[in-house]
């Protein structure tokens, strides 16, 4: 059953990662230029990973870590393998790995940015310069040697590390555990007045994910998919944590407000997305005199400038919430994965017609008598929203995958006839004895598992919303014998929902919703005896009794955008 | 009430009236600096802007596209305003000049004039901040039309009789050469070092695009023989640019030395070029402004980076010699005579032929000026009515016309601003 709730959870997660940058000084971004260690540093105490597994771990993080508003600088194999020699089989302290990296690999990085400074200057060259004496009389480039030593000053070099690697099997509960904690250290490397690398930012993720074994299940096959799943994710969260580092983070200046929309200077050059939220504010002096960003308002981004499109190279956003915005005023990014987290409690209809369930199983008959029940019950959804609008090209659009739970007050009696002695006579019965024994159930436990399409319109901080839904409907009841017995009647359906929210905050959206639950009744049974499944032969067509939720459905809505992943949801 | 207290309070009403909204044309910030010469028309200023706003009404409020508006104009108004008067060369310059413009002032500072004078504003603040609730401070470039601005104000007479002085007698010819150097002759320079032609080439077409008359001496072999035919007089500069300018009859000469750094940035060579120049009165040698312009250290070519810097610097030299040459021209047009006396005669007489000349010379100028005065030399400086005496040959017809002293006037060479003559004996 597990399993019907997990297909459409890792769905989502899979999309999330294979999505490129899909969520994921002041007045403007300039670009960084980045180089990278493919190699991971061991902190103290950290056991070490697989070579296969380390590989696995370099590559997701350095997809995720390649960011479009950086140019990435190769750094040459000979000084990796030199670097590498001197910190193999031994902890390196933070001082002594800085040092590390200014002899072997910060040279080389600077190196290159050299070579390519000319090139990469150019993108400083703002429009000022462009209607300067120098570039019309002379057409030249209009670089100065300022602009140049801020492309060799851009550098910046990431190294990867672990710090706690844990794996836990235990083959009493079938259960595997595995916990990853590492990140990126980011140095800034100085080129003048000599070489050198300095400490930014430490960024830290951990993630554990908890496998249960099935019975075709390796130990090692659930240890890879965890391991998988768990650094998937830890990429993600950094990718998200290197966005919100403040040299990284973009930034523009309003170029236009027209109403509600503004137009500024960013792009598909620096890897601007749709829906991603940004900031609105302007530099105050405070009271000190120190300039502060006051915040006022937030958009989200409703059209990406393309890289080459002619000039001028503008991109749109909308307001959610709208201060009194002018020409100039900063806009600032808010780094999130791209997934909202959506808690919706509930009215659930459900009805319930009275009826019998017999089934046969290789120990003993099962039978359920229920009780009849129509009404509402109260109940909740919490969903994961993913934003696909750059999947689609729509604002705004997301696939939903989530779950329902709810508690049903219905009577049922669960009847289960186990045989202690049985005489046959070829296919014939003579002489049984049977033990019978009944569990009487005043509660019914209704599930919902589903995964769908959601539409947002946004008019100011309001936002309409409409979303279509399939899904698979689970009803349980529950009988303890010698075993724990477990009834779950399944059905699939439909729902749609309309809804009206409100933007709170940037994360964050309040609302409600009604919508239509189309589960009818199916005659569909499955029986798990000690969370087993078992085979069963139904003996019940007509007279079973029919779970089915149509009807009217109702509630509220809450949903945050989530910023990382502490642990995967599965 | 009486009539005068009425009449003293309406003026009153109408001087405070004045002074509030007149001030409001009036820059608030006014602080400004050039980055760069453009072109000779245009300057890029990069200008501070002031917004205020204050609230109408218990319902109004101060929004920030009010504030960036009357930031924005304010900043425009600051550019002008700079122009006008901060510049190291500001447009006005004479008190009587800045007296005239106090009259329009407010109207010269309504933004729909001053936008007329802003030929490009960017599109980005180059700084953005918000000083209290209801005031805004901006930093954003501009390029302003200068030459607009000077033209209007010749037309309305503030920056008067200019014009109409340049109509008739034209702007003064200025003479172009490279700095005298220890090794090597400023024509040998001119003809051999190509920084030093590209020099000679931007301040010639910075000059000719606004309408200046520029000599470039380019044929040493001419020009020395030139210099040859003046004979060696006692006093005369031995400057070798001074000698030329006065033998080629240019008003001024400006003369320029051009130094090239270089220093690598990571592997690129990247270079500086600083310009002197100087410019000088050539009947005198007189030095009448001097300027330093850099370029911006880049990796471009030299050729590129010495138009840069001689961009900053000719345009201030320039305004120098307008101001010399507005004040100059009202006295007439400037000439040196140098008279030798023919030593056959005695101290006493030839003394008496200098007085006679003195005279004369007093009679014929507008105003006279003696630079030497010797036993049989007499060297001065004549400001002379171009109405009246319309070139060099015609002031020396009119001076052998009219002298009547002993002995005979004969012209040893007639260069430009330089008259040599000598006196004979007449056998």
């Amino acid at each position: 059953m597990d399993r019907l709730f997990k297909v459409p959870i890792i769905l989502v997660l899979c999309i999330s990662f294979f999505i490129k940058d899909g969520y994921g000084e002041e007045y403007g971004y300039e670009r960084k230029s980045v180089a990278y260690l493919d190699d991971l540093i061991y902190l103290e105490g950290a056991s070490k990973l697989s070579n296969s597994q380390e590989k696995s771990y370099l590559s997701a993080l350095h997809q995720q870590i390649k960011l479009k508003r950086f140019d990435y600088n190769p750094i040459p194999d000979y000084s990796l393998n030199e670097f590498q020699a001197k910190v193999k089989g031994r902890q390196v302290s933070a001082k002594e790995l800085e040092s590390l990296l200014r002899e072997t690999v910060a040279p080389e990085i600077i190196d290159y940015v050299d070579i390519k400074k000319e090139m990469r200057a150019k993108d400083l060259v703002n429009e000022t310069q462009r209607n300067k004496f120098i570039v019309q009389k002379a057409r030249e480039t209009g670089l100065t040697s300022e602009q140049l030593k801020k492309v060799m000053n851009s550098a910046y070099l990431y190294v990867p590390f672990i710090e706690d690697y844990r794996l836990n099997r235990n083959y009493e509960e079938g259960k595997l555990s595995l916990t990853i904690k590492g990140g990126l250290i980011w140095y800034h490397v100085i080129s003048e007045p000599e070489v050198r690398v300095k400490k930014i930012a430490r960024l830290s993720s951990n993630m554990t994910e908890i496998e249960e074994k099935e019975d075709s299940d390796s130990w090692e096959d659930m240890e890879k998919k965890a391991f998988r799943s768990a650094y998937s994710l830890l990429a993600i969260n950094l990718k998200t944590k290197t966005r919100e580092l403040k040299s990284f983070k973009l930034k523009a200046q309003i170029a236009e407000v027209q109403n509600r929309k503004i137009r500024f200077p960013l792009g598909s050059r620096e890897g601007l997305k749709l829906d991603q939220p940004y900031y609105v504010g302007e530099w105050r002096l405070n009271s000190e005199g120190e300039k502060i960003l006051k915040k006022d308002g937030f958009v989200r981004i409703g059209a990406v400038a393309k890289k080459d499109q002619p000039e001028p190279y503008l991109s749109s956003a909308w307001a959610i919430h709208k201060g009194d915005w002018a020409r100039g005023m900063a806009l600032i990014e808010h780094p999130r994965l791209g997934i909202d987290l959506a808690i919706k409690p509930r009215i659930i209809p459900v009805k319930i017609k009275s009826g019998v369930f017999v089934g046969e199983t290789e120990n003993g008959d099962i039978t359920a008598v229920f009780d009849k029940f129509s009404g509402n019950a109260p109940g909740i959804d919490i969903d994961m929203q993913l934003n696909i609008a750059n999947l689609n090209n729509i604002n705004q659009s997301f696939v939903t995958v989530g779950a329902s739970g709810a508690v049903i007050p219905v009577k049922s009696k669960v009847f289960y006839e186990k045989s202690l002695f049985e005489t046959q006579i070829e296919h014939f019965t003579i002489f049984e004895i049977i033990e019978q024994e009944k569990n009487i159930n005043s509660f019914g436990s209704y599930g919902n598992g589903y995964i769908g399409y959601l539409k947002k319109y946004y008019i100011g901080p309001f936002a309409l919303h409409w979303e279509t839904l399939l899904g698979i409907q689970i009803f349980s009841v529950k009988a303890s014998y010698e075993e724990d017995v477990k009834l779950n009647n399944l059905s699939l359906g439909g729902r749609v929902n309309f809804g009206l929210e409100y933007a709170l905050t940037i994360d964050t959206n309040i609302g409600a919703f009604v919508g239509l639950n189309g589960f009818p009744a199916f005659n569909s049974w499955v029986v798990k005896k000690d969370n087993e499944e078992v085979d069963i032969d139904n003996y019940v067509d007509y007279s079973y009794p029919k779970i089915s939720s149509c009807g009217m459905t109702y509630g509220i809505y809450f949903h945050y955008s989530l910023p990382s992943l502490s642990s995967s949801p599965l | 009430m009486t009539y005068k207290l009425k009449t003293g309070l309406i003026c009153g009403l109408v001087l405070w009236a004045n002074i509030i909204f007149g001030a409001q044309n009036l820059p608030r910030s006014r602080q400004a600096t050039i980055i760069d010469n453009t072109s000779p028309s245009e300057v890029m200023v990069k200008a501070t802007g002031i917004g205020k706003e204050q609230k109408e009404g218990f319902f109004d409020s101060v929004t920030n596209r009010e504030l960036n508006q009357s930031a924005e104009n304010d900043a425009r108004r600051a550019a002008v305003w700079y122009l006008l008067f901060g510049a190291t060369n500001p447009i006005l310059q004479t008190e009587e000049e800045k007296n005239k413009f106090k009259e329009i002032q407010t109207e010269f500072f309504k933004i729909k004039n001053i936008q007329n004078y802003i030929s490009w504003d960017a599109t980005y603040f180059k700084e953005r901040i918000k000083l209290d609730k209801h005031k805004l401070k901006i930093v954003k470039n501009y390029k302003v039309n200068k030459k607009l601005i000077k033209e209007d104000f010749q037309k309305k007479n503030i920056i008067a009789g200019y014009s109409n002085l340049v109509k008739e007698i034209g702007l003064p010819s200025i003479m172009v050469i490279p700095s005298q150097n220890e090794s090597e002759t400023p024509l040998r320079l001119l003809q051999d070092n190509s920084n030093y032609q590209t020099g000679a080439n931007v301040i010639q077409s910075y000059l000719t695009a606004k309408q200046y008359r520029v000599i470039l001496p380019k044929q040493q072999q001419q020009m020395q023989e030139q210099i040859a035919a003046q004979f060696s007089l006692k006093g005369t500069q031995k400057d070798f640019s001074y000698r030329l300018a006065l033998s080629t009859g240019s008003d001024i000469y400006i003369s320029y030395n051009i130094s090239i750094d270089s220093r690598k940035v990571g592997s690129s060579r990247v270079y500086k070029a600083s310009v002197g120049c100087k410019a000088y009165e050539s009947t005198t040698g007189r030095l009448l402004g001097t300027e330093t312009g850099y370029s911006k250290e880049r990796p471009a070519s030299k050729q590129a980076l010495i138009e840069e810097a001689l961009h900053s610097a000719i345009d201030n030299v320039l305004s120098r010699i307008n101001a010399y040459w507005k004040k100059d021209i009202k006295q007439g047009i400037q000439y040196k005579i140098v008279t030798k006396v023919d030593q056959r005669y005695s101290l006493s007489q030839a003394e008496d032929i200098i007085f006679k000349l003195g005279d004369l010379f007093q009679n014929i100028s507008s105003q006279k000026k003696e630079v030497e005065f010797g036993d049989y030399t007499y060297d001065v400086r004549l400001w002379v009515d171009h109405e009246k005496v319309a070139s060099t040959s015609s002031l020396y017809r009119k001076i052998k016309q009219q002298y009547d002293g002993e002995g005979q006037i004969k012209r040893v060479s007639l260069n430009g601003k330089l008259i040599l003559l000598k006196v004979e004996q007449v056998l």
